[in-house]
């Protein structure tokens, strides 16, 4: 059985997702494949736009997407280090 | 009974102090953008163990600068003066080890209003330390709240209980502990500059880690 995420995976999987997606997703899309409840998903994503790590866009016809931030492309960079450095002093 | 001149005291101590400070918010500072990032609770509790170090530390040089104020200084700092840095000195310490306790369940415990009970905890051990105005009862209050924590460590635990850094995190503590039990007095040198020397090798190392896990990766374009 996979491990279960912690709320840091969560995250870069989330804007992971974005990115892959040439940074413009729906919401509802993002939510399928991030495969979490809907509810969780919901907690993560006003977290996510809280913290500024994503936005909201609309287009012309009022369709709004998600993208990274400036920050959140900054976190999928450094996620790998900040990882390693959890875990190297187990926090 | 006094032993050395007290220059030799003043020069130990604040060099002593001086490095652990710098030290201290070296690692506060390194960490800040892994923190800003990721609000992980873990790394907050990682850096505030060395932000109430620094200012513990900052503090107990304080403390000690005007314990002694007649032998340095020729001059008396009064006592309300030494009350406060004592009273400041326990608050940052005790918050300093329960964030040394915090980080070391932070997989096996969610607690509840942390901040307010460990805020709390600190405030009422640095009163108990201004109506005793002694160090020895701020370590002793210190300890014991570190073995609880140990033992809650204990019966949590899944894992192996004794790693690299819970080793690390522990001698942080004692050190810090030793540090209040030599305070009173001209303590002959040689005993503590082994030790000084020492907890700035731990500190030192902990620097070096953090440099090395945040600073890894900066790949060439």
């Amino acid at each position: 059985m996979a491990k279960k995420r912690d709320r840091l995976e969560i995250i870069y999987t989330i804007l992971s997702i974005i990115k892959e997606r040439d940074n413009s997703i729906k919401k509802t899309p993002l939510l399928r494949y991030t495969n979490i409840s809907s509810q969780s998903f919901g907690e993560y994503y006003n977290e996510l736009v809280d913290k500024d790590l994503i936005r909201e866009v609309s287009d012309r016809k009022g369709k709004v997407y998600v993208t990274l931030t400036d920050k959140g492309f900054n976190f999928l960079s450094k996620y790998s280090l900040i990882r390693n450095f959890i875990d190297e002093f187990e926090l | 009974m006094r032993f050395g001149p007290p220059l030799e005291f003043l020069a130990l101590e604040s060099g002593y102090f001086s490095i652990v400070f710098f030290i201290c918010l070296m690692i506060f500072y390194k960490t800040r953008e892994a923190y800003a990032l990721t609000m992980h609770s873990g790394i907050r509790n990682f850096r505030n163990i060395f932000l109430y170090f620094s200012m513990a530390y900052l503090f107990r040089l304080f403390t000690l600068l005007t314990m002694h104020s007649r032998e340095l200084f020729l001059f008396d700092a009064g006592l309300h003066l030494r009350g406060v840095n004592f009273f400041l000195m326990g608050y940052f310490s005790t918050l300093g080890l329960l964030s040394i306790a915090l980080t070391l369940m932070s997989h096996n415990s969610k607690i509840k209003h942390i901040d307010f009970k460990i805020n709390a905890i600190a405030l009422f051990t640095s009163f108990i330390s201004i109506i005793t105005f002694s160090p020895e009862i701020i370590g002793l209050v210190q300890l014991i709240t570190m073995l609880i924590a140990s033992f809650i460590l204990i019966k949590k635990s899944e894992s192996k209980l004794l790693t690299n850094n819970r080793a690390t995190y522990i001698s942080l503590l004692l050190l810090w502990v030793i540090n209040l039990y030599l305070f009173n007095g001209f303590v002959w040198i040689g005993y503590k500059i082994p030790l000084y020397a020492f907890s700035i090798i731990i500190f030192y190392s902990i620097l070096k880690r953090v440099n090395k896990r945040l600073s890894d990766g900066k790949k060439k374009r």
